[in-house]
């Protein structure tokens, strides 16, 4: 009988071992996708995010990851948590940033990836998207198909775009919102007097532009998400979301693109362009796939032009209003390319400028934001 | 230096009784306590922080009548120490004797060695020691940020070794408006541990209060040993304030069903519910009455049709309701259903809110300004279309009316209960009743003089005790002195886990509920591929999840929500167990030891021989094990434990020292129990082997102690304690013995029988009574005198509702079953007599009839419902995952899974051969 007693010196306290939850970092896989610019990294398990964007030579990298914990409350009951960051298509009331799934992977050819899921993050749809990265632009393209499985229900679709920048604390948001809005067709909008560009609060803001970016200016460039303006206007809008995670600060830029009530058993198709602009630390407008900015020195208007895609040579027009007058001019160029910044000065005395817009010779028009 | 010598010595106690580990000595000069335990002591100082001065005052001390005097510049302090259970407990008191108010800081002040090795118990979390200082002050809410709502903190610290726990705090429900722990490097190598109050303290007054120390063994667990130390100590304040046999507090709770809809009291029974949150019975927060010259209001936001409008068939659409018509409804609702559904008024939460219009114009004195961290307003709330402004409801001009109001309702309504919500503290209200000197709680900051909402919650629920006698609190939140709480969060939230376990700390023994949301919206995120699965795989997680929850609800003490029961067969399995074992009392401590690392899980309930202690393996395998228990933490005697099942058991117990040890099944993924089922005073030192069995019945319930290989020893033996049973007889031997005084032979046995206090029959008898045809359908009479009377009309309804269901339900092929007046006729029958002569509390089986009867009518209600659960036990109804309420599983899943009639398969695990009688 003693030899038993002996055995329980090697007991341990059950209160000790019910311990408490364990949490344990883990990373996402990743594939990627690149050209002489920028090598895209994204998550096939968490429903094809972009979860990162890699400028060359510098390694720096444009976003806040998605970060990824296992948390074991026991065996019984653990889950997966993340920071939702991560660029997928969400879909406004349809809020899918915290979910992951696993997507199917295929690349049709060099420059494109394409990702497939099944009930994409748990609701009613499929989700196609392909993704395309020319090798000499600074840009790229995204297509996405939309299928409701549903055989009864209408999916309400109004898809939204989402980047977390790194950074926070020292880039600068640019969303072109539009003045006098109080409201827009997704709900309250924060109110600006008139179209300008501003940097927050966060919230809901009436576009106009089809644009919004982010300037590093560290690292003198620009994101930007681009919405083809069919696939924004009259219902699309940007959001922005303010925040701090202990000492992680974020300010994210999100567009939501038209909404649509999409028919069961019914498809919709579109896209969207994300752009990194080099050389610049403001823009006023984007062109087509090219920022633009405007600046003054000396008395003359110097306009700054940072394509993600080549232009063509030919003429660049502009048009000036001031509170003394109104001039245009125009000035020939060679080829632009992606990549890189290009100045062009004008001569145009017009007192205090209220508006400036122009073309370019890809056809890509601008009115710039001052 | 003579004199103190002297005091020194008059001063020195020496106390190890009453379960005291450590001795304690009280000196006139710092350090003024001093608590030894074997091998470690603890200095202590006695210090006040003066708010006006910012500096320490010098304390001249003397020692006189046992008592630790200490005067400063204008005013005396008092510790009268005492030993309560194993805390010292200090009555102190400051008396000002000064002409100008104090704002004074009173603290116990330790010293001791640093060591990184040391844990801190703050009154929220058990923190590492690893960068000081670390400071919880006032009751504010956790300094860490992972805060889920203003947790109440809990009143004591603990600086916790690797040997001993030192710790300091005051009792629970003390009304103080400001306390504090922190833990901080004082000079080289050494720590300061200081537990503080807040008092401000008027001219010429004196202020009371309470402060405590001790030190304990830190032994299994870290803080959990000082957290059953304050239990051990004041149980009175950890327990419910009404008496145990309140019908409503220990059951569940269905939140609103009961409330938004007409009640079905068969249906209610079977999910055991008792209580029901009766939410916002009135049109105005603050004016709980409804008086008639405040029914006119022009409300923040127009009136309008809330969730809560209709409430059991009745409409309050306050949009055209009159005042004459909105009495008379709430009355007949309250009259009603009130006593048959547990309804606890929705006391304008705990009078922390009121209407605002209504508080600026009639109780101006009572808002409390605060918005540090708290809400000055609050819109929408309760009532939808109002703004709502927190008051403060003790000394003021609303608490006085609050009080009224809530005396009046209750005589006009006669609910059982009053349901308090937003308990919480951390609101301080300064308004012109905290310049009253007499207030209580009383604290000071750098604004000035305030006081907690605590104090005035507290009060609250004192009043409703002290008033309203036997009335039931139900608070969401723990502040102030409850009979049963609830606790507003889900097992699978994050922030359960983040209140976890301070929430039941505070709570002690009183039963709590879960609130939180259900599996239907938390399931979309954790299982967002769930349409790429199978249903067994589906079902598989499900499965899981609800083992996850039913072992929480085993740690802490809770009973589930009205949101996940259904479809889950082991949570309603389960229930008769946990709602037991919640009413036998939570403990902290679990003396539990094993070896095998399958026990994530493991809880206590209840204290020496009436303890039971749960073990939980998450794991997918089952494992043996070596348990032991530390008995000297259950109690003063050694105990045997036998697995508690419903049917019969059998477990050997070896039991040396202040040891019991046996060997322990750790089943996969089920809840397992073993019960203690005595209490022997003392053993031989070599040791004792007893095989203890248990046999229980719906009649009777027998534990047989079988001695092996012993000596003849000397004990005393304390057989448990077991609800509606009564110890019939114990037997050594094959004699009857007085168990207080027993010679227990060689390989003796002891036999240990309990009587039913209420049946007579047994299971047996139960499987084989012809309830049914030869078809299956039920076909029964239900006899009451010709003359029956309303409580014996009442409980024939209620047997013909239990079997009308199980028809329904299609649990049996139809249910044949009537009342009759007169006498019984020969056929299968229930017989009910209620307030007959010579009735007593019973049933038993007779001829061809169920003899049911009772001396009153509220026996006859506790009685017939403890009856039904026994009909259920031959007739099993499990609810199936077809949706209770809105938030169980979503119908999305359901249909997909086309799972809306099935429920899990479970496995009876507190039963033998899966539950079938032999």
């Amino acid at each position: 009988m003693m030899k038993k007693f002996t055995l329980f010196l090697l007991l341990t306290a059950a209160a000790v071992l019910s311990a408490a939850v364990a949490e344990v970092e883990l990373s996402y896989r990743k594939v990627t996708l690149e050209n002489r610019f920028f090598t895209l990294e994204f998550l096939p398990d968490s429903l094809g995010r972009l979860d990162q964007i890699r400028l060359k030579p510098s390694d720096k990298c444009l976003l806040l990851p998605r970060t990824l914990t296992r948390v074991s409350v026991d065996p019984l009951y653990g889950f997966y948590r993340n920071n939702s960051f991560g660029c997928g298509e969400n879909f406004w009331k349809n809020y899918v940033a915290s979910r992951d799934g696993k997507s199917r992977v295929s690349r049709p050819d060099a420059r494109s990836i394409i990702f497939e899921n099944k009930w994409y993050g748990g609701l009613a749809v499929d989700v196609k998207r392909k993704v395309t990265l020319a090798p000499n632009e600074t840009l790229f393209f995204c297509e996405a198909e939309v299928f409701n499985r549903d055989r009864k229900k209408d999916f309400f679709l109004a898809p939204w775009y989402a980047f977390s920048p790194a950074d926070a604390d020292s880039t600068r948001l640019l969303i072109p919102a539009k003045g006098g809005a109080k409201s827009h067709t997704l709900g309250n909008t924060k109110f600006v007097e008139r179209d300008l560009i501003t940097d927050g609060p966060s919230g809901l803001y009436a576009p106009a532009r089809n644009w919004v970016a982010t300037v590093y200016p560290a690292e003198k460039c620009a994101l930007a998400i681009i919405v083809p303006p069919e696939e924004f206007f009259p219902d699309g809008a940007f959001y922005t979301w303010h925040g701090k995670e202990g000492t992680l600060s974020y300010r994210s830029m999100e567009a939501v693109l038209n909404k649509s009530l999409l028919a069961p058993q019914a498809k919709r198709k579109f896209s969207c362009i994300f752009a990194v602009f080099y050389g610049i630390t403001d823009i006023k407008d984007i062109a087509g796939t090219t920022a633009v900015d405007a600046g003054s020195v000396n008395g003359r208007l110097i306009l700054t032009l940072s394509p993600a895609r080549r232009v063509p040579a030919g003429r660049i027009t502009i048009s000036v209003k001031g509170d003394g007058a109104e001039k245009s001019a125009e000035i020939s160029t060679t080829e632009l390319f992606a990549g890189r910044k290009y100045g062009f000065a004008f001569d145009m005395q017009c007192g205090k400028i209220s508006k400036i817009t122009g073309s370019l010779p890809d056809g890509s028009t601008f009115d710039l934001l001052i | 230096m003579k004199n103190i010598l002297l005091f020194t010595v008059l001063a020195l106690f020496s106390l190890l009784a009453d379960g005291a580990e450590f001795k304690w000595e009280l000196k006139p000069s710092a350090p003024h306590i001093r608590l030894s335990a074997d091998g470690a002591s603890y200095a202590g100082e006695v210090r006040v922080y003066n708010g006006k001065s910012k500096k320490y005052d010098r304390l001249a001390g003397k020692i006189n009548g046992g008592k630790l005097i200490l005067s400063a510049n204008g005013y005396i302090l008092t510790f009268k120490p005492q030993m309560k259970g194993g805390i010292l407990l200090f009555d102190a008191e400051i008396v000002n004797r000064s002409n100008k108010e104090l704002f004074l800081q009173p603290e116990l002040s330790f010293s001791l060695p640093a060591s990184k090795k040391y844990f801190f118990f703050n009154g929220y979390e058990t923190l590492q020691v690893k960068t000081l200082p670390i400071r919880r002050e006032g009751l504010k809410g956790r300094p860490n940020q992972k805060l889920a709502g203003v947790t109440q903190v809990f009143p004591a610290a603990a600086l916790i070794g690797e040997k001993y726990t030192l710790f300091a705090g005051e009792p629970p429900h003390e009304l103080i408006s400001y306390h504090a722990a922190i833990l901080e490097k004082s000079g080289q190598n050494r720590y300061r541990f200081t537990f503080n109050q807040r008092h401000a303290v008027a001219p010429g007054r004196t202020v009371s209060f309470k402060m405590l120390a001790g030190v304990t063994a830190t032994r299994y667990g870290k803080e959990e040993a000082m957290v059953q130390r304050m239990f051990d100590a004041f149980p009175e304040l950890f327990a419910p304030v009404v008496s145990p046999d309140n019908p409503y507090i220990w059951g569940t709770e269905q939140y609103l069903e009961s409330w938004n809809n007409i009640p079905d009291y068969e249906l209610e029974r079977r999910y055991h519910a008792s209580l029901t949150w009766a939410f916002v019975p009135f049109k105005r927060a603050g004016d709980i009455y409804g008086e008639a010259d405040l029914w006119e209001y022009k409300p923040h936001t127009p009136f309008k049709w809330y969730y809560n409008t209709k409430i059991a068939g009745e409409v309050f659409d306050y949009r055209n309701l009159s005042h004459e018509k909105f009495h008379a409804q709430r009355k007949k609702v309250f009259r009603k259903y009130a006593k048959d559904f547990g309804y606890a008024f929705y006391n304008s939460a705990a009078g922390v809110w009121c209407e605002n219009q209504l508080a600026v114009s009639r109780y101006p004195d009572s808002i409390v300004d605060d918005t540090d961290k708290v809400a000055k307003y609050l819109s929408p709330w309760c009532t939808p279309w109002d703004q709502h402004v927190r008051v403060f409801s003790y000394g003021t001009s609303f608490g006085k009316k609050f009080r009224e109001d809530t005396g009046k309702i209750h005589a006009d309504l006669g609910m059982p209960g009053f349901a308090l919500d937003c308990v919480t503290p951390g609101a301080y209200y300064r308004g012109p009743a905290s310049k009253n000197p007499d207030m209580p709680g009383r604290a000071w900051d750098e604004k000035g003089v305030f006081i907690d909402q605590t104090v005035a919650i507290i009060k609250m629920t004192d009043f409703i005790h002290e008033e309203l006698p036997g009335t039931f609190v139900w608070l969401n939140g723990i502040t102030g002195k409850g009979d049963t709480t609830m606790l507003e969060y889900g097992i699978f939230e994050d922030n359960f886990r983040s209140v976890m376990p301070v929430v039941r700390y505070n709570a002690g023994m009183i039963p709590m509920q879960t609130r939180g949301y259900g599996y239907s919206r938390f399931l979309y995120n954790y299982l967002p591929d769930w349409r790429n699965m199978s249903k067994d795989e589906f079902k598989s997680e499900l499965e899981k999840l609800s083992l996850h929850l039913i072992f929480n609800y085993f740690q802490y003490g809770l009973t589930g929500t009205y949101n996940t029961a259904n479809g889950f067969g082991l949570e309603q399995y389960i229930m008769p167990e946990l709602l037991e074992l919640r009413k036998i009392g939570w403990q902290a401590q679990v003396p539990l030891k094993v070896d095998s690392e399958k026990l994530f899980y493991s809880a206590r309930y209840g204290r020496g021989e009436n303890s039971v202690i749960f073990m939980g393996n998450p794991y997918e395998t089952t494992d043996k094990c070596k348990a032991e228990t530390g008995n000297d933490i259950l109690g003063s005697d050694n105990y045997l434990w036998v697995r508690k099942m419903r049917d019969n058991a059998e477990t050997v117990n070896r039991v040396k020292g202040r040891v019991t040890a046996f060997d322990a099944d750790l089943l996969s993924r089920l809840p397992v129990l073993y019960e203690s089922v005595c209490g022997l005073s003392s053993v031989p030192a070599e040791g004792v082997r007893v095989k203890v069995t248990s046999c229980k019945d719906i009649n009777k319930i027998t534990f047989s102690l079988k001695f092996e290989g012993n000596k003849e020893f000397a004990t005393a033996l304390h057989p448990r304690r077991i609800e509606g049973f009564a110890l019939d007889k114990v037997t050594l031997d094959g004699k009857a013995v007085t168990p207080e005084k027993l010679t227990v032979l060689p390989d003796a046995e002891i036999v240990m029988e309990y009587k039913s206090e209420n049946f007579t029959f047994s299971k047996a008898d139960l499987m084989k009574f012809p309830f049914a045809d030869s078809s299956g359908k039920i076909v029964m009479e239900i006899v009451v005198p010709q003359d029956a009377n309303a409580s014996e009309l009442r409980q024939a309804e209620r047997l013909e509702k239990l079997f009308k269901f199980l028809a329904e339900k299609k649990a049996v092929p139809g249910a044949d079953i009537r009342t009759v007046k007169g006498s019984f006729s020969g056929k299968a029958a229930f017989v009910v007599t209620v307030g007959r002569p010579a009735d007593k509390a019973q049933v038993s089986l007779k001829d061809n009839a169920w003899q049911i009867s009772a001396p009153d009518a509220a026996t006859a209600d506790k009685l017939v419902r403890s009856f039904s659960y026994v009909i259920d036990s031959r007739f099993e109804y499990i609810f199936p995952f077809k949706p209770r309420a809105w938030d169980c599983l979503n119908p999305e899943m359901l249909n997909y899974f086309d799972l809306t009639e099935e429920y899990l398969p479970f496995v009876r695990c507190f039963e033998n051969q899966g539950g079938k009688t032999k």
